[in-house]
């Protein structure tokens, strides 16, 4: 299986895509995932690949050749089309990040990005993660909660046992009771 | 034997531990911080770690070290060597007593660097052998047998992963290697140890009869490989590409294989076996034509006939990554495809400083005190190369690290009228600053000196350096302080201020400017990453839509949104830049 995770620097996509890759460790499965870290981490594009046995290969996808995207922003969701075919699904967290530009007056909203994906007939699920940001009152958690919605919408094949397991093993000690609570709050709504 | 799931810099970081090294030593650089920093987080006791002040003074202390006879490890980008490579090319004569790796490494792209120079070039030009790992697995591997090998020949050995290895995560088994730490004595012997050119020159014979020596033991080395399917056409690849060319092979025997994992010194032998075969070669390498070379070189002293493609007659790109699409469509075995097409226009997201950084703070401020004069803004690298984004606009140079500070010094002596700034942030400060502060000084230079301190090395992930009371393994440590140094060599006047009062460091950059001779203001004020976000700001009715808070500054987290300005809260950190700036005072914070 191919998966990219994609966001804007500062997200939280690296850590989404080892929550990933543990729970394929876990499962006994082979894993290979490339991340970007530098300089598109101050807020620029961040694509992390993730290959679940795939044998022999790189840790790069070849385009086109993409199962499913799991993106924490709407403009960065389409940048990934060249990696897409018509049968990659989406699960996508309902953000829109405008980049600056100086003709900053035109508006950009979710919604257009997003009609514009679902227009071309892929599977798509869109989520909200601000209610869980704002209950649990730490914006950090959306990331573990779009790894929930994937296993939750049967998207990647983990269970949510080995996603708690996954948190313990690579969430800091003080982190794991609040992503343990995100996680259930995304599963149980 | 245990599977493991590691980073290609984690990897080589569990070798080094598992080779026994006793000391380690870099400079944080993209793509290679993450190696010091996991020998860091899983060193055993008696390991020492250090960042060091920059990449000429880790491989020296690790050198010392070395020639007490202890394994030693030393990390740097690519960039780092050039800063390193006086003590690498004399080092490479001296040699050394306990195993050396030196890992530098590369960023083809380049991705987060100012070149795209080949350390395989550079190790050949140093003579010192060269090791080029395709995978975390064979990174681990690699630096492995960098000890053995060094401890053998008795020179250091370079290590050079590219960025898609350092940054490619696998789960591969990794063995029990428990090599103790052996630590060291310095055993005098100035024949040995002291340079000169007599010795010199027996030690270069000894280095070119080496590069002899390796070459045919590395024709045996199992990082080389070379696999005749009998074909006519020949594919010869080496690193990352090697992963891509396995990919699109996907088991085909459909060409003749050479994969290089030692380019220097090159297998000669098994380069042979596999031009003999061929009458074509197409070669997939990223930098230099390095493999390339090295291919024609042989096939021209030993009359080989075969033609050879890569970068040389341009077949191949010249410059930038491979991807597994391109090679895959050239090998053309498989169904290769374009995935989909994008057909909106999509906004580009270049990296930019983040929203409450203190460096925007701090640009903004001199951009307002100098509008409207003739002033030059000399940058460096870090996080506040950004700056140079609109709508900022504040680094009209950036050459490598410390230049910013003579740059300005040059500018100023043939261009007098302008008023020359020099932006350093705090660890580049000491890495390279210093020498040429003093220069400035002494040479009775006319520049501002701007020190962006945010308290860390913010670009690579938030390292502590010499103005830091800590050190990398977490000890307390004896911190530099930077306006004391700046009075120490003779600065004429020194002001440390925050970049957030914004009025008085507009007043402070007028006064100080003006100014004859060499003088600083220190702009301190924490990365957002070590300091506790404030309660953020918002933008009421008031706000009569002129925009000026998005055109001035450029923070991300304000934007033009359903016909309104807002404030995005998850990503204000609240450092209340962009109140200042309201000419109808709309925007305020919300209560904590």
């Amino acid at each position: 299986m191919n998966i990219l995770c994609v966001g804007v620097g500062g997200q939280g996509t690296v850590l989404a895509s080892k929550l990933i890759a543990q729970m394929a460790m876990l499962n006994g499965d082979d894993i290979d995932t490339a991340e970007t870290i530098g300089m598109a981490q101050k807020g620029g594009s961040v694509v992390s690949h993730i290959r679940i046995n795939k044998g022999v290969c790189s840790p790069l996808m070849p385009k086109g050749k993409a199962d499913l995207v799991i993106a924490f922003e709407v403009i960065e969701a389409i940048r990934t089309l060249p990696y897409c075919n018509e049968n990659t699904k989406f699960l996508i967290n309902e953000k829109i990040i405008k980049p600056f530009s100086l003709d900053n007056t035109k508006d950009m909203l979710f919604k257009d990005y997003f009609n514009y994906l679902d227009n071309k007939g892929f599977k798509i699920i869109s989520v909200n993660t601000d209610k869980i940001a704002k209950e649990l009152n730490n914006s950090k958690i959306r990331n573990v909660a779009l790894v929930a919605y994937a296993i939750k919408y049967k998207l990647i094949n983990y269970s949510v046992d080995s996603l708690k397991n996954a948190v313990k093993n690579i969430v800091k000690p003080k982190f794991v009771d609040l992503n343990i609570k995100a996680i259930d709050m995304v599963i149980n709504n | 034997m245990e599977k493991r799931f590691l980073l290609g810099n984690e990897a080589i970081a569990l070798a080094a531990i598992h080779s026994g090294i006793a000391l380690a030593s870099g400079y944080p650089g993209t793509p290679s911080t993450e190696i010091m920093e996991a020998i860091a987080n899983n060193k055993p006791n008696g390991l020492y770690v250090e960042w060091s002040t920059n990449e000429k003074a880790a491989l020296e202390i690790a050198a010392g070290a070395s020639y007490c006879g202890a394994r030693t490890i030393v990390t740097m980008k690519q960039v780092g060597l050039n800063v390193a490579s006086d003590p690498l090319m004399s080092l490479a004569y001296v040699g050394v007593e306990g195993g050396m790796c030196i890992v530098v490494a590369d960023d083809p792209g380049p991705i987060s660097s100012q070149t795209e120079q080949d350390t395989r070039t550079f190790g050949a030009y140093s003579k010192l052998p060269v090791l080029d790992p395709s995978s975390p697995e064979e990174a681990y591997h690699m630096t492995i047998f960098a000890f053995e090998l060094s401890e053998k020949i008795k020179r250091p050995v370079i290590l050079r992963p590219t960025t898609r290895v350092c940054h490619a995560y696998k789960s591969f088994d990794v063995f029990d290697y428990n090599n103790t730490i052996k630590k060291g004595t310095f055993v005098k012997d100035t024949a040995r140890w002291v340079i000169f050119p007599k010795a010199s020159y027996l030690n270069h014979i000894a280095l070119e009869e080496l590069r002899f020596s390796l070459s045919d033991e590395f024709s045996k080395s199992s990082f080389n490989k070379h696999i005749n399917n009998n074909q006519k056409i020949g594919i010869a690849t080496n690193g990352i590409s090697y992963a891509y060319v396995n990919e699109a092979l996907n088991g085909s025997n459909a060409y003749n294989l050479l994969k290089i994992g030692t380019p220097y010194p090159f297998p000669e032998k098994l380069a042979i076996e596999f031009l003999s075969n061929v009458s074509e070669v197409f070669i997939f390498e990223e930098l230099d034509p390095y493999i390339e070379r090295e291919l024609l070189i042989i096939a021209g002293k030993y009359n080989l006939n075969v033609k050879i493609h890569g970068k040389l007659d341009k077949t191949n790109s010249l410059a930038g990554e491979n991807t597994p699409e391109n090679i895959a469509k050239f090998l053309n075995i498989a169904e290769t495809s374009n995935g989909l097409s994008i057909d909106i226009p999509l906004p580009v997201r270049p990296p930019s400083l983040c929203s409450g950084c203190p460096h925007r703070a701090s640009f903004y401020a001199v951009k307002q005190a100098m509008k409207g004069k003739n002033a030059i803004f000399n940058g460096d690298i870090g996080c506040y190369t950004l700056g140079n984004a609109m709508p900022l606009n504040m680094v009209d140079t950036c050459l490598c690290m410390g230049a910013d500070i003579t740059l300005a010094q040059g500018i100023n002596k043939v261009d007098e009228s302008a008023i020359c700034f020099s932006f350093i942030g705090d660890s580049t400060f000491f890495a390279s600053g210093l020498t040429g502060i003093v220069n400035a000084v002494y040479n009775k230079a006319n520049i501002t000196i701007i020190v962006l301190d945010n308290s860390t090395t913010a670009m690579t992930g938030n390292q502590p350096h010499p103005g830091i009371p800590f050190t990398l393994s977490g000890d307390v440590a004896k911190a530099i302080s930077i306006p004391k140094v700046l009075e120490a060599v003779g600065l004429d006047e020194v002001i440390t201020l925050s970049p957030f009062e914004q009025d008085k460091a507009i007043e402070a950059v007028k006064e100080i400017s003006a100014k004859q001779g060499v003088k600083a203001i220190i702009f301190k004020a924490p990365c957002v990453f070590l300091s506790k976000a404030k309660a953020p700001y918002y933008i009421n009715e008031k706000c009569i839509k002129c925009n000026k808070c998005i055109r001035e500054i450029g923070c991300p987290a304000i934007a033009f949104k359903n016909d309104k300005v807002v404030i995005d809260e998850d990503m204000c950190n609240g450092c209340g830049l962009c109140k200042g700036l309201c000419p109808v005072k709309a925007i305020n914070q919300r209560e904590v």
